[in-house]
């Protein structure tokens, strides 16, 4: 489902990245451990096809995306991919539905106002729907943004520390609502984090 | 939510700067347009005026004043003729037509043009409703001084001396309105029109020449000094005003019964018009005419056309420097929009990468950008036609007093829609550079920030 072989990235002639090599089956959920700077972002950006590795492959789908390139990778991306970022992000001219909406269209899907809605139903936080995105709490933007990242239904879920910005309460209860979410639409999850607070919740863990 | 919808979106949540950009683009184009509108308007009030025009005789003075007041009504008169003159050219067999024309009156700023019913059918002129004057003091009148000043058929009023200011009212004598012409879009429609006796019924009482040597010469200003001068004193005496100048009720009771007798009073010497135009005149008539009134003492013949073509010539430098300025605006509003758009990228670049991540391809991302610009730049077009045609209305209002012709804002000429080409242009390179960052955006740098 998800696979990663000899994949190696270099920054500048010195620094060179290896990444252990490592397979994730559909549904599955694990972590990827590792202090600041060893590059945990950069295997993310790898995983998700933004950067090119220098060597090496990784599979999503049975589809080697390392040898994918412009506008097909980018609409594989937007179907199959879905990201959580650590400080989320929105079109700020947008509302919370036309943010939603725009990440159905872009991924080449058609736009559905109902599966918004139940998402933001399951994340608590349906009265935000018609919001301006400036008018929403972190917690809140972080749940939204775990809406996004789930409406298309992607086969592999990328999050990329996304509970380092919370506090206890909020990252139990946001990381509680990714695992439900990828489990309910059977995607599988890959959470790149230093925090400790998640590593005794997986049994699956990467360390880099 | 398409990128058309994304782009419109991203233009409206940045509403101000939006507006200054679309602002600056619409002041810029109808300036052009404006300049557009008014130039083809006066060129076809040109043609409709002076077109039929062939020659024009007057008194000694500015060529190009003789046609602008004769033909045009613009200025005033350069002088009188003396009406045995017009009458003495009537034998000539060779002259097919020929019309006289007297003005130096006015009511309410509308000039009273003494003449012949030649001079309607010169332009085309229609009843409306009621007649053609036939007697002095009836009245024919142009549609936009009906409609203006609400005249209608059988209404009286009384004419001034002057062609803007009244001098003094000719108020022992009414003119009554016995028709109202069509709109022709000519000079007409700004006329009072009365047959040429009326002038010389008007000036019986108090001809000196000075009354029709008006502005522009030292000795008029000085005349008006005068007049101006004596009116002061007269007012302050009223009784003596009523002495001086002969007119008791008496007279005025008994005006229409005296008309024949007065006319046929006036010394010929008195008789005087302003010019005759000259309508389908060519070949040897033509050298005929301008040889014979050339060689009058104080007249001089005047072919209308080359006059219009070196006043035309006079306003290039003008028409040029509004089109320069124009131009100018149009490239601030064409930085403005660049500007613009780069601000708002800078602080969206994380939207591009964001974008990006959820599928959209660099070309897509490109389109979004490229359609912001040109959406301010429809909407900049827009806003100019509503800004130009709107100015055109409000600048052909006070023209109109000025020209004595009719401009309109509610005209569209078919280069109107070259215009928006011009703003879309202007929208897709003012985008470019700002695109082309936006497509050029490194996601993976962007995001790790």
């Amino acid at each position: 489902m998800v696979r990663i072989n000899g994949l190696t990235y270099n920054y500048s002639s010195e620094i060179q990245l290896r990444f252990p090599d490592f397979s994730l089956s559909k549904g599955e959920q694990a972590l990827i451990l590792g202090q600041s700077g060893c590059g945990k972002t950069t295997l993310l950006h790898l995983l998700s096809g933004l950067l090119k590795p220098d060597s090496g492959e990784v599979d999503v789908e049975n589809e080697n995306i390392s040898k994918m390139s412009g506008a097909r990778l980018d609409n594989f991306r937007g179907a199959n991919i879905g990201i959580v970022f650590q400080t989320p992000h929105f079109i700020e001219a947008l509302t919370v539905k036309e943010n939603l909406t725009l990440a159905q269209t872009l991924a080449g899907k058609s736009k559905n106002v109902d599966k918004v809605k139940t998402l933001l139903a399951d994340l608590g936080v349906e009265s935000k729907l018609n919001a301006k995105l400036n008018a929403l709490s972190v917690g809140e933007k972080q749940r939204i943004s775990i809406a996004r990242a789930l409406v298309n239904s992607p086969a592999l879920i990328l999050a990329d520390e996304p509970t380092s910005a919370l506090d206890d309460k909020n990252c139990d209860a946001v990381l509680k609502l990714v695992r439900e979410q990828a489990k309910k639409h059977n995607s599988t999850l890959l959470i790149v984090t230093h925090d400790n607070r998640l590593k005794d919740q997986f049994d699956k863990r990467i360390e880099l | 939510m398409n990128i058309l919808r994304l782009s419109w979106k991203n233009i409206i949540s940045k509403p101000l700067p939006s507006l200054l950009s679309m602002l600056l683009l619409a002041v810029g184009l109808s300036t052009a347009i404006i300049l557009q509108l008014t130039e083809h308007q006066l060129t076809e009030n040109i043609n409709n005026t002076g077109k039929d025009v062939k020659l024009v005789i007057g008194a000694k003075g500015s060529r190009l004043q003789l046609v602008l007041s004769g033909v045009f009504q613009i200025d005033n008169p350069t002088g009188n003729i003396n009406y045995g003159f017009y009458s003495l050219m009537k034998r000539n067999k060779m002259i097919k037509e020929m019309i006289p024309v007297s003005m130096g009156d006015s009511y309410k700023r509308k000039r009273i043009v003494g003449t012949n019913h030649d001079y309607i059918r010169l332009f085309s002129g229609k009843l409306k409703e009621g007649v053609l004057f036939e007697k002095p003091l009836e009245a024919t009148i142009g549609n936009v001084v009906a409609s203006e000043l609400g005249l209608k058929v059988g209404d009286e009023f009384v004419g001034g001396h002057g062609m803007e200011e009244v001098l003094h009212s000719h108020d022992e004598y009414k003119y009554k309105v016995v028709g109202v012409l069509e709109r022709s879009g000519s000079v007409l429609d700004n006329l009072i029109l009365t047959p040429v006796q009326t002038v010389w019924i008007m000036h019986a009482g108090h001809n000196d020449d000075s009354e029709y040597t008006l502005e522009g010469t030292e000795e008029a200003a000085h005349d008006e000094h005068e007049h101006a001068h004596e009116e002061i004193l007269e007012d302050s005496l009223p009784q003596k005003y009523e002495e001086h100048n002969h007119h008791d009720h008496n007279h005025h009771e008994h005006a229409e019964v005296n008309l024949e007798e007065l006319l046929a009073n006036i010394d010929p010497k008195d008789r005087e018009i302003t010019a005759i135009l000259f309508p389908n005149l060519s070949g040897n008539a033509k050298i005929g005419v301008l040889n014979n009134a050339n060689n009058q003492p104080n007249m001089m013949a005047v072919d209308p056309a080359p006059e219009i073509a070196l006043l035309k010539n006079k306003l290039t430098p003008f028409v040029s420097i509004i089109i320069a300025i124009s131009w100018f605006i149009t490239i601030i509003a064409m930085f403005s929009v660049f500007i613009g758009l780069l601000n708002s990228l800078r602080g969206r670049k994380y939207e591009i990468a964001l974008m990006r991540v959820l599928g959209a391809s660099k070309a897509k991302v490109l389109a979004s950008i490229l359609f912001e610009g040109i959406i301010l730049s429809v909407l900049g077009y827009l806003l100019c036609l509503v800004l130009s045609h709107a100015g055109m209305e409000l600048i052909g209002s006070w023209m109109q007093n000025e020209y004595q012709y009719e401009f309109t804002g509610w005209i569209f000429l078919n280069s109107e829609l070259t215009y928006l080409l011009v703003a879309i242009a202007i929208g897709l390179v003012s985008a470019l550079i700002p695109a082309y960052k936006a497509y050029n955006t490194d996601i993976s740098e962007t995001l790790s920030k």
